[in-house]
């Protein structure tokens, strides 16, 4: 009979125990749970809760339930959805994805990557500046502008006999064109390399 | 409980101090839950509820001060040990000099203290 008193009297403490706790995230309340049956469980063992009289008292130094379950809300800190949480760099990764391989993409590419530039709060005006005149177009501009720098000439010969020659574009040395070519096709990506460093760094003040 | 419940900042201080209690406790040898609560039990005037214990090792743990082991029982089912972390004890380490430093100043202000 005593037993039925006693097994009630924990069965019940536990239910109001588990109904307090249903504000708590789940893995908390089974945690709770669990450690409080443990500690009832490791009483009654321990010879300490035989009879109703002395599993009353267990129980009251236990506490309320409700008592012990504000102690956990409290316990848990805030939770993770309020704390502040830092803006990621996700604009202006595309931005200066934009500028660069972007570019390909004729006009647009870099067009909407210099607009990206110009919005993001994380860059000075010299840093935009710098994106977007190093270089205008983007590393793909060499490419679509490369035709242009090479000259072709057509030769006619007059009636008179003389040789006419008439050439389109101008002439670039490939001395210096070839380099200028390759450093139009680099610069971009050391410029977005440095955006990107002073983005992040920038993102953890 | 005394007036005012958790918001109390008696038993916030109370609350506040008890973890390094824990702390201290663990600091000779790991201990069974039931018997690392009912040690803070037994001091008069320290826990009000034994239930509000398991919640705070649950925060320690959390936080790394703290460790828990399954140990095998003879009797019944396997028991939860607690026991310190190596930031755990260097988190008590500075308490006690700062609790010691607060108490003494604590112990000045209110009546009868030595100035």
């Amino acid at each position: 009979m005593t037993r039925g008193i006693v097994d009630q009297l924990v069965s019940d403490y536990l239910t109001t125990l588990d109904r307090a706790a249903a504000t708590l995230p789940a893995h908390r309340r089974t945690e709770l749970l669990d450690e409080i049956r443990e500690h009832i469980d490791a009483a009654r063992a321990a010879g300490a809760a035989a009879d109703e009289a002395t599993v009353r008292t267990m129980l009251d130094r236990l506490g309320e339930p409700e008592e012990i379950v504000a102690a956990a809300t409290d316990d848990q800190g805030p939770a993770p959805a309020t704390l502040p949480s830092r803006p990621g760099t996700g604009l202006e990764i595309a931005a200066v994805l934009l500028l660069t391989v972007g570019s390909i993409i004729p006009l647009i590419g870099w067009a909407v990557g210099a607009i990206l530039l110009w919005s993001s709060r994380r860059w000075t005006t010299r840093d935009k500046l710098l994106g977007t005149l190093v270089i205008p177009g983007g590393p793909a501009m060499p490419i679509w502008l490369g035709p242009l720098a090479t000259q072709s000439c057509t030769g006619s010969t007059s009636p008179s006999g003389a040789v006419e020659e008439q050439c389109t574009g101008f002439a670039l040395s490939p001395w210096i064109g070839v380099p200028l070519f390759l450093a139009a096709l680099i610069a971009p990506f050391i410029v977005a390399a440095i955006l990107l460093s002073r983005a992040r760094a920038s993102s953890r003040r | 409980m005394e007036p005012g419940g958790a918001r109390n900042p008696l038993s916030q201080l109370r609350r506040g101090v008890l973890e390094y209690c824990v702390l201290s406790l663990l600091a000779d040898e790991e201990l069974y839950g039931f018997d690392l609560v009912r040690r803070l039990g037994d001091v008069d005037g320290m826990v009000t509820s034994e239930g509000t214990i398991y919640p705070l090792l649950s925060r320690l743990r959390r936080e790394g001060w703290v460790s828990t082991n399954w140990v095998e029982s003879e009797v019944g089912p396997p028991r939860r040990y607690y026991a310190i972390t190596v930031s755990g004890r260097r988190a008590l380490t500075v308490f006690i000099d700062e609790w010691r430093r607060f108490r003494d100043a604590v112990d000045q202000l209110l009546p009868g203290g030595t100035p």
